[in-house]
């Protein structure tokens, strides 16, 4: 290797950093149909730098929750097909596949680096292009559905397999085997369950080594090769699952939303779906029941939610202004005049503590800024519960005294 | 000579929705104002280092990057950023010089105007579940 060990970043270097970043946070947000050969040409030269025999089989499905079924019946129906047995398919060794093609190619791409690129480069890039991916693309949108996905099939599967299991075992055992038997069935079961719904939503990392090799190549670095093929499959479909015999790659999103802060979030429709449908509501980032969205909740259907946080979107949702009415919140003091806001007042309320989890005071505020139409805007900001009055909270909220607050010449 | 919001949006290149009147004066203020969750307080203390661009700077980003608070100079007016957090409500300091004029701009909000002194911008913050900032 004739190549200079690249030891610190020229400014140029470092600067091109970002734009590597911005260029694979655009593909990972894409929402553009699939270029299916590229990516299935990707999943091929991705087993081949593996040393793995290219899938015969390659199944596209129209969504992550599509693609977790898909995962567990593909080697029954191709093993139909072909007329041998599941078993034979199926004993492709998931892990074991998903190890080589991803894992080790990975490995072998940083041991070749190694020796061309000193490790704070290395880290640097890795900060500057991958971690970025990750927090624009990873954290916010794929952590969400990789949640939904789990949770459903959590909820539609696995409990259902695990207490039929378990009722099953219990019931033709007699008690002197029953506690020996019982604890090694419930953790085989956990660990069979939890192997598979982990393993079949745990390859969407593709995009953020993707981004990371691709700058670490673009800065001169030579034996990223290997990588090639995933970074082809990244930037030509979505997530994908690779198998011994087959792999199942998964379409593009149709739809991704999301607010100023790059969390999901759409106010009247799923915050990200795919073509058959699937997708996942989002309030800034949260997720939350579909109708919460899609009908929007009323009061009495907010006030049994259980869980504070879905509570609290769906209060905003609403508007807390309807919600104070409905929900009979109790006045703090007066309503009084919004310093710099003519016209405008400022209202404090109590919450109770059993619809927020901590306890909270909200501050009734009006828009200085008429909207199209004339009206003014109204929403709610939430205080401490301690803020004993209406400009004391408002002061709060942008972490100023009462005085100045009261000082406020203009507001718009 | 920046008189009137349609003399900004002129001036600066940013405008504002269509509901709002552009022949309106914008008024400057050397005292606490506010636009949104954005707030200009006077302060004491040194003036701020970094010259703010022609471009402006875009003090909170909105959603979608529409619905941004950016600030603008008419003048030599100085701005250094400082990054928010959940505690920390800083977003940077201002000084705007004698004879500059500094305005902070939003789609929704228009035009406000900032006159000579030095300032702190702050945003918003919520007492959600954990500490939150706002955004409008």
């Amino acid at each position: 290797m004739t190549t200079k060990k690249i030891e610190k970043l020229t400014a140029d270097q470092a600067a091109m950093l970002p734009k590597i970043a911005e260029e694979w946070i655009a593909t990972g947000l894409s929402t553009e149909p699939a270029d299916r050969s590229a990516a299935e040409e990707g999943v091929r030269l991705a087993y081949r730098a593996a040393k793995l025999e290219p899938p015969p089989f390659m199944i596209w499905v129209d969504s992550p929750y599509a693609g977790a079924f898909a995962q567990a019946i593909t080697p029954v129906i191709i093993s139909q097909a072909i007329g041998s047995k599941p078993d034979q398919v199926r004993a492709q060794v998931r892990d074991q596949v998903r190890d080589q093609v991803r894992a080790q190619v990975r490995a072998q791409v940083r041991a070749q680096v190694r020796d061309q690129v000193w490790d704070q480069v290395w880290d640097q890039v890795g900060d500057q292009v991958g971690a970025q991916v990750w927090a624009q693309v990873g954290a916010q949108v794929w952590a969400q559905v990789r949640d939904q996905v789990r949770a459903q099939v959590r909820a539609q599967v696995r409990d259902q397999v695990r207490a039929q299991v378990r009722d099953q075992v219990w019931d033709q055992v007699r008690d002197q085997v029953r506690d020996q038997v019982r604890d090694q069935v419930r953790d085989q079961v956990r660990d069979q369950v939890k192997n598979w719904s982990t393993g079949l939503i745990s390859d969407y990392y593709g995009l953020v080594y993707s981004a990371w090799f691709d700058a670490i190549a673009r800065l001169g670095a030579a034996g990223m090769s290997p990588w090639n093929g995933h970074a082809q499959v990244a930037r030509n479909a979505y997530w994908w699952w690779a198998f011994r015999g087959f792999a199942v790659i998964c379409e593009r999103p149709t739809v991704i939303h999301r607010d100023g802060r790059g969390r999901l979030h759409d106010e009247s429709g799923p915050a990200v779906a795919w073509p058959d449908g699937w997708g996942v509501h989002s309030w800034h980032g949260v997720r939350v029941p579909a109708d919460l969205i899609e009908q929007g909740w009323g009061t009495d259907r907010i006030l049994k939610e259980p869980n504070a946080e879905i509570r609290r979107c769906a209060i905003e949702r609403l508007g807390w202004d309807r919600f104070i009415t409905d929900a009979r919140l109790k006045q703090v003091g007066d309503t009084v005049p919004d310093p710099g806001n003519p016209g405008q007042t400022l209202a404090l309320y109590d919450v109770p503590e059993q619809i927020y989890d901590v306890p909270v005071r909200v501050l009734l505020c009006t828009n200085a800024t008429a909207e199209r139409d004339g009206t003014r805007h109204r929403f709610g900001l939430t205080t401490p519960a301690d803020v004993p009055d209406a400009i004391s909270a408002a002061a709060w909220t942008f972490g100023i005294t009462k005085t100045q607050y009261q000082q406020l010449e203009r507001a718009c | 000579m920046i008189t009137t919001v349609s003399d900004a949006i002129d001036a600066f290149g940013v405008d504002v929705l269509d509901h709002l009147d552009r022949q309106v004066t914008i008024p400057v203020h050397a005292g606490a104002q506010r636009q949104g969750d954005v707030l200009v307080l006077p302060r004491k203390g040194n003036a701020a280092g970094a010259v703010l661009p022609q471009a402006g700077f875009p003090v909170v980003r909105g959603e979608a990057g529409g619905n941004t608070h950016l600030l603008l100079a008419d003048g030599p007016v100085t701005f250094d950023t400082k990054p928010a957090t959940g505690t920390e409500l800083t977003l940077g300091v201002l000084s705007v010089p004698a004879g500059s004029t500094a305005y902070l701009t939003h789609p929704e909000h228009g035009y406000v105007g900032i006159a000579p002194g030095r300032y702190v911008i702050r945003r918003q913050r919520e007492q959600a579940d954990e500490l939150r900032l706002v955004t409008d």
